[in-house]
């Protein structure tokens, strides 16, 4: 996987696969690291990874656009989330800084796509600057998409 | 200062009702074991940290927490939703609704209030990092024993999220624990 293009038309592709594929993400870096798995399994680490029992993680597989586009957010935002975390205690980590650093352009991206298709999801956003006021949407995020 | 943004660091999407599980998950909101505890006991023990690697992960973990206090929320949320006084009897949540309506309320499992004297801060850096170490583990084994008292693929995906997230933090405490525990008996 070289870009966040190649990502999206992957998880854009993910809505019509056989769930099985999920694997299918390789992102081979010094770190083995592949984001759409650390992110289902909560833990970006293979080697600290600890499945409980028989329980494989839920794949999360968006079932439209905007799930989708969401996922990229979460993915993305966790990815660095996850290298903030290990870098607070190894902060001499070149590799780990310039990995959390793509994953957080990464993140900015997904964000400012997602927020141009369906509205702002933080306070910093331009879409802000426009009447209506736009953060009283009547959805939040606790609601759930049943 | 904390910013909002407004999803959930993982989704919850729950489609079945269930008042028995929302009446044992709250424990994972409100007990001593629960995110908020975790939130806030590392929100506070942050200020007496030796040194920036401390207070940097203390903060950064204390308000990763805040978003899984946010999505044990909207499961119990969503477990809910839509109750009826009935229903709510039948599950034995008739005092629940009588002293809080339909408003979410920080208890354990049995009911129990959140209580700040589950911060448990000694201002002992060793101590407190040993503290949160079993913290996570208690909070480790807590998810393991809601995932076995549900079969909703809906909740079981997100509770082995949890989970996975407790041993995480785990790693991270240790990393931080063990150091400051060398650097002490380098200087004792």
């Amino acid at each position: 996987m070289n870009n966040y293009f190649d990502y999206f038309n992957y998880t854009h592709g993910l809505m019509n696969q056989n769930q099985n594929n999920y694997n299918m993400i390789n992102e081979q870096d010094d770190y083995n690291i592949d984001p759409y798995v650390g992110f289902i399994r909560g833990n970006l680490f293979d080697n600290t990874y600890v499945p409980y029992k028989n329980y494989n993680p839920a794949r999360l597989n968006p079932k439209n656009e905007q799930e989708n586009d969401l996922l990229l957010v979460q993915i993305y935002g966790f990815a660095a989330h996850e290298l903030t975390l290990y870098l607070d205690t190894h902060p001499n980590d070149n590799k780990a800084i310039k990995l959390r650093s793509k994953y957080m352009n990464l993140y900015k991206q997904a964000l400012e796509q997602y927020e141009n298709k369906y509205g702002p999801i933080n306070l910093s956003s331009s879409l802000l600057d426009e009447t209506p006021w736009g953060w009283n949407t009547e959805y939040w995020p606790w609601e759930g998409v049943n | 200062m904390f910013k909002y943004t407004k999803i959930l660091q993982y989704p919850i999407n729950i489609k079945k009702k269930d008042l028995r599980m929302a009446k044992l998950l709250i424990t994972q909101y409100g007990g001593s074991n629960g995110e908020l505890a975790a939130s806030l006991r590392y929100l506070n023990q942050r200020y007496s940290m030796p040194d920036a690697k401390g207070r940097a992960l203390l903060t950064d973990i204390g308000t990763e927490e805040l978003a899984h206090v946010e999505m044990i929320c909207a499961m119990v949320y969503q477990l809910t939703k839509d109750a009826s006084i009935e229903e709510l009897k039948k599950a034995g949540l008739d005092p629940n609704y009588a002293e809080h309506g339909y408003g979410l309320y920080p208890t354990d499992a049995n009911g129990v209030p959140f209580t700040v004297a589950y911060f448990a801060t000694t201002g002992d850096p060793v101590a407190d990092l040993a503290e949160d170490m079993a913290a996570e583990e208690k909070a480790r084994a807590v998810y393991e024993n809601l995932i076995d008292l549900t079969n909703d693929p809906d909740l079981i995906g997100p509770l082995l999220w949890l989970r996975q997230r407790e041993i995480v933090h785990y790693n991270r405490f240790k990393e931080l624990y063990d150091e400051y525990k060398e650097k002490g008996n380098q200087t004792r």
